[in-house]
């Protein structure tokens, strides 16, 4: 038997009622889902929606939380892929507990928001299972194997998918902004 | 968002976040498991279609799917330890769904209660003066289950507490007979505690009887002093899981998580932390968080 990641530990400790297990799984990654969160929902005060939904559908959900190399990352980026596709029901889902946080407020400087312009919008015209590899694979870096472990698909799934992805994600973007559409900007340190 | 608005925010979603999961360890303890594999599509029972339910008629397509979700969810849980009997019955109404169940089947010992909040909140339900409370929303059924007196006729009644529309199932179920302990499961157990050995070794004999049944447990990691495992979704369904492991370790896994609460307890209160009022779940998160988990629980006893 090996011994379990920080990640898998504190989740199991969590299910269990260890309510700071949960707390230190939020501390490890809230950033890293909220720069993701960023990218998909052009309102900042949405993005902070999108952080607590995407903690809050891990507690839903806790059964079923994958871990990739031991972390839990992976899962959470596409938990919040999903969530900023349909914010709306999401946050209606969980409304009593967002209700208890204070009220996001509009950024008034956009300074921190990652706005890749035609690139991010071409990202959100994609369909869920294609935000899904982009996001993973080409945002943040992981290979196919840890993305099809995130996904529970297999990584052939993963390939192929991801092929098909980057050729619409090139379509929309040649339909957005010719040639003056920039790269997405990636993210290559994995936090597990 | 200013810095200290968004600090404000992180703090406060923590804060619920933590209490989310404080509260599931004041409930009921759970079994140790860390997720349960393969529980997908299920084939439902005839008394789940519509024709055999009674008091709603099916108004709409939507309606139709959530009347067939709730009794899935309801499907889903009871048949870990159970059977659904009879027709099931259903109520659309706003604030408070009544639900009157005719002629218990025979065998039928309990009820199960599906439901769906339009307005998410908490949903009472009650039976001849028993009462359970469950978190209830749109989209996603709550089940819970009610003792109630077999006899030609029972009320269910269900009150949102938000007072919006509620969607409600109810149907008479009947619990599975628990095996007995093996006798090598009431040895570990003679002396009136167990040691981590014993538990081990009565993990050994539940996973070697759910690899009998045609269901080995994979993947296995280890945290000492625990084992977690997952069960195969179809292990729950034929009851093979709900067998064994009450049969080689349900006792043990107690017993065992008993008394490494009072070794945690009495850790804790040397290092002046009281840890009697915590659940054993915030016991070892506090020895975590103080550095003091390998030092303190017995992985070789």
């Amino acid at each position: 038997m090996s011994e379990l990641s920080d990640d898998e530990a504190d989740w199991a400790l969590a299910v269990h009622g260890g309510g700071e297990a949960f707390g230190r799984v939020f501390d490890r990654h809230r950033d890293r889902v909220r720069r993701h969160s960023l990218r998909l929902v052009p309102d900042v005060g949405d993005a902070e929606d999108v952080v607590a939904v995407t903690f809050l559908e891990a507690w839903r959900k806790r059964d079923a939380v994958r871990f990739v190399n031991g972390s839990m990352l992976p899962w959470l980026l596409v938990t919040a892929t999903n969530a900023a596709r349909n914010l709306s029901r999401a946050h209606r889902r969980h409304r009593i507990l967002l209700d208890r946080l204070p009220a996001p407020v509009p950024h008034p400087d956009h300074a921190e928001s990652f706005d890749d312009g035609p690139a991010t919008a071409a990202l959100l015209r994609l369909s869920a299972a294609d935000q899904q590899v982009i996001a993973l694979c080409v945002l943040h870096g992981y290979s196919e194997a840890e993305a099809a472990a995130a996904l529970g698909v297999a990584p052939g799934t993963v390939k192929s998918r991801l092929s098909r992805a980057k050729s619409r994600l090139a379509r929309r973007l040649g339909e957005n902004a010719g040639a003056s559409a920039r790269t997405i900007r990636g993210e290559t340190s994995h936090e597990y | 968002m200013s810095t200290e608005l968004a600090a404000d925010r992180d703090t406060a979603l923590r804060a619920v976040l933590v209490e989310t999961s404080a509260e599931e360890g004041r409930r009921a303890p759970r079994r140790r498991r860390r997720w349960i594999l393969g529980v997908g599509a299920f084939a439902l029972a005839g008394a789940l279609t519509g024709a055999a339910i009674t008091t709603t008629a099916i108004a709409s397509a939507d309606q139709a799917n959530r009347v067939f979700r709730l009794g899935a969810a309801a499907e889903q849980q009871v048949k870990t330890h159970g059977i659904l009997l009879g027709a099931p019955v259903v109520a659309d109404a706003s604030g408070t769904a009544r639900l009157v169940l005719r002629s218990a089947p025979p065998g039928a010992t309990r009820l199960a209660v599906s439901l769906e909040c339009f307005d998410d909140g908490q949903a009472v339900a009650s039976v001849a003066g028993v009462s359970e409370t469950v978190d209830c929303s749109v989209d996603t059924p709550a089940v819970t289950e009610l003792s109630a007196p077999v006899g030609p006729q029972q009320t269910v009644t269900v009150a949102a507490a938000a007072g919006g529309r509620i969607l409600a199932w109810a149907s008479w179920m009947r619990e599975r007979p628990v095996p007995a302990a093996s006798a090598q499961q009431n040895a570990d157990l003679s002396d009136g505690r167990v040691t981590h050995a014993e538990y081990l070794a009565a993990y050994s004999r539940y996973a070697g009887c759910m690899a009998e049944a045609g269901y080995p447990i994979a993947p296995v990691t280890g945290a000492p002093p625990f084992v977690f495992y997952a069960v195969p979704g179809a292990a729950v369904d034929a009851g093979a899981d709900g067998t064994c492991y009450a049969r080689e370790f349900a006792q043990v896994d107690r017993a065992w998580q008993s008394t490494l609460s009072d070794i945690d307890v009495a850790c804790l209160a040397e290092h002046g932390v009281d840890g009697a009022r915590l659940s054993i779940e915030q016991q070892l998160a506090e020895l975590r968080r103080l550095g003091l988990l390998q030092a303190c629980l017995p992985s070789q006893e």
